[in-house]
Parts: C-alpha cells; sequence; structure tokens
C-alpha cells in the first residue's frame, strides 16, 4: 500500500486551430503549479500528430502522482484547496476548449493494492 | 422520515457553562417533542470543514409533523429565540425528506458524518443525476459505510441554499478517515464533481463536512 503510482491523465480537445495555443497555455498556466504540488509530467501527447487549423487536435497529458491515495490527496485535491489556478480552468482555459475530461488511473496490477483500504 | 440538521456555531468567546446551557436547552426541547421520533445532538469531531461546534439532528414521522413540531410552545418559546438572539455566531440549517439509503447495521454506537452542500449555478439535471448516481454507489464499495441516506434539502438556511444532504454512519473515526477518503471510487470517481480541475466540477466549493459520534443510530435498521 502508498507505493503505488496513479496516473492523471487530462485529455482536451481545444477549439479549431488552438491546439498549440493551449498547450502552452497549459504547460506555462498549470503544469508549474501541478508540479510543485507533486505531479510528474510523464507525457504530452498530441492526435493527430500536426497542428489542425480548421480542426481540432486532441491533447493528452499524462502526469503521475506517487503514493496512492496519500499521494492524490496530498498532491492534487488537498493541494488544491483555494488554488488560483482553478480560475484558469474556468476562465482563461475555458473559452479555448471544446471538451476535456480527466482520467484518475492505476496500473491493473495495482488495483487490489488501492482498493485494499 | 422527515429531517432537520442545524450545525451551530458558538462564538469562540462564549464561556462553557453557556455553551452548556444551550445545548441542554436544545435537548431537553428535542427529548421532550412527542413529534421528534429521534435526535441527535453532539459535539463534532476535529477536523470538520464549516461543520460547527455541534450538530443538532432531529427526525419526524413527516413534514407535517416537522412544521407541528415548531409551532408548538416549546420550539417557539425556548428554542426560535436560541437561533433569533445572537447565541450563535452562526448556523446552517436544512430540513428535508430522508431520500435513497442503504440502512445495513445495527450500530450501538460510532461515528455520524454529514456532507451538507448545493450545486454550482449551471449544473444541469442530467449532471446531477449522473453526480447522485455515483455518490449513493459509494456504499457499495466501500465496505465502511454501514448506513447512508441521500436527501434533497427542502428548505435551507446559512451559508448557503444547501439542496443535497449525504450522510453516514461508521463504526468508528477510522471508516471516515480512512476507507471512505482513501478508496479509488472517491478519489478516482466521486471527487472530480467536487474537483474545479475536472470538468465535472458542480458541486459548489462551499459546503459542510462534519461528523461526530453517536451512541443512538439514526441512520440504522430501526432508526
Amino acid at each position: 500500500m502508498a507505493g503505488e503510482t496513479v496516473f492523471v491523465i487530462d485529455q482536451i480537445t481545444p477549439k479549431p486551430g488552438m491546439g498549440r495555443a493551449f498547450l502552452d497555455a497549459y504547460i506555462q498556466k498549470y503544469a508549474p503549479n501541478a508540479k510543485e504540488r507533486g505531479m510528474h509530467l510523464e507525457h504530452t501527447l498530441v492526435a493527430p500528430p500536426v497542428w489542425l487549423d480548421d480542426g481540432s487536435n486532441t491533447l493528452f497529458f499524462v502526469w503521475s502522482v506517487k503514493g496512492g491515495a496519500k499521494g492524490v490527496w496530498g498532491t492534487l485535491i488537498g493541494g488544491r484547496r483555494g488554488n488560483a489556478l482553478d480560475e484558469w480552468w474556468w476562465k482563461d482555459a475555458a473559452p479555448m476548449i471544446v471538451s476535456r475530461e480527466r482520467f484518475f488511473s492505476s496500473n491493473p496490477s495495482d488495483i487490489a493494492s488501492l482498493t485494499n483500504v | 422520515m422527515f429531517k432537520l440538521t442545524r450545525l451551530l456555531f458558538f462564538p469562540a468567546d462564549r464561556a462553557t457553562a453557556e455553551r452548556q446551557a444551550v445545548i441542554q436547552t436544545l435537548r431537553d426541547v428535542s427529548a421532550q417533542s412527542a413529534a421528534v421520533k429521534r435526535f441527535l445532538l453532539e459535539p463534532t469531531l476535529p477536523g470538520v470543514l464549516n461543520g460547527g461546534d455541534y450538530i443538532w439532528h432531529l427526525q419526524f414521522a413527516d413534514q407535517a409533523a416537522y412544521r407541528a413540531c415548531l409551532s408548538q410552545p416549546p420550539w417557539r418559546d425556548k428554542v426560535d429565540p436560541l437561533f433569533e438572539g445572537g447565541t450563535f455566531k452562526k448556523y446552517e440549517s436544512v430540513a428535508y425528506e430522508g431520500g435513497l439509503s442503504g440502512a445495513n447495521r445495527k450500530l450501538e454506537s460510532g461515528v455520524y458524518r454529514t456532507l451538507i452542500m448545493t450545486m454550482r449555478p449551471g449544473a444541469s439535471p442530467q449532471q446531477i443525476a449522473q453526480f447522485e448516481k455515483e455518490l449513493a454507489g459509494m456504499p457499495r464499495y466501500i465496505s465502511s459505510i454501514k448506513n447512508w441516506q441521500l436527501s434533497h434539502g427542502t428548505e435551507a438556511s446559512g451559508s448557503r441554499q444547501w439542496s443535497h444532504i449525504w450522510e453516514q454512519e461508521y463504526e468508528n473515526l477510522e471508516g471516515l478517515t480512512g476507507p471512505y477518503m482513501d478508496h479509488p471510487f472517491h478519489w478516482g470517481l466521486v471527487d472530480r464533481w467536487f474537483n474545479p480541475e475536472c470538468s465535472q466540477y458542480i458541486v459548489d466549493k462551499v459546503l459542510c463536512h462534519t461528523y461526530c459520534e453517536f451512541k443512538t443510530s439514526v441512520l440504522g435498521p430501526d432508526a
């Protein structure tokens, strides 16, 4: 227990033609604070791998958080309270986004220990 | 069952004896009102969030019995003045018809927890329905939740017009602070409705997360 890695995956579809601008905003405005809270950015992926100027790319940000449930609460949830970045998500980023989804995930082999609480 | 929950916040400088006198008055009225089928009046435990110093929770047969109780002299003469006269620094209040529930375990004692909340403007009925479905799904995965109920507020006052009341009973505090908080069904699914970093975010940040010990179950099979 508590040694598991939780992967937090942001899947974001920016508005047509805004893929690169959103990527820059995410990396500059969101990522530094997330890293300060203990999240580690493992992968940044763009689909399709060409910047679309008349359509929407889909961006994937794969973060890892160490420490299982305690790690998630400490870095993502407890650490977010009063966070000014909430405003970024809902006021600054929102106009650039068609849709977004965040997934909390793990390796299948960690499910047994993560749920044994 | 119709319910009333009030979270009581005393001024920091209120003397212990004065607090105890107020609590005793509320306890006496609760115990002596025939319309009150069951009640709980206990100090909150450390760690509550906007949870007050005491949880006062009453249950009535139905809404008519609740309203009749509030119109009776003991309530009008002894209870109402406390809530109108500056006795408390503030209080949060919500009255509600008991909603979807699961009463699985008769508990002689334990920890009662209630989460009182409201939705952000713009939350759609579909989003709220999915939120409620996932919230009510927690006991299926988190075995430390012995008894529970999810209800909608009928009337409310305080920091918000409270719309949702999520009550649970545990055998002990560890059931809440351990398995409930740490289970992935909580932080990996349900918490997204509370998390501004997630697109599902619909629960207002201002909420009441509070809990206390109980000596008589208010959610169990006999409750």
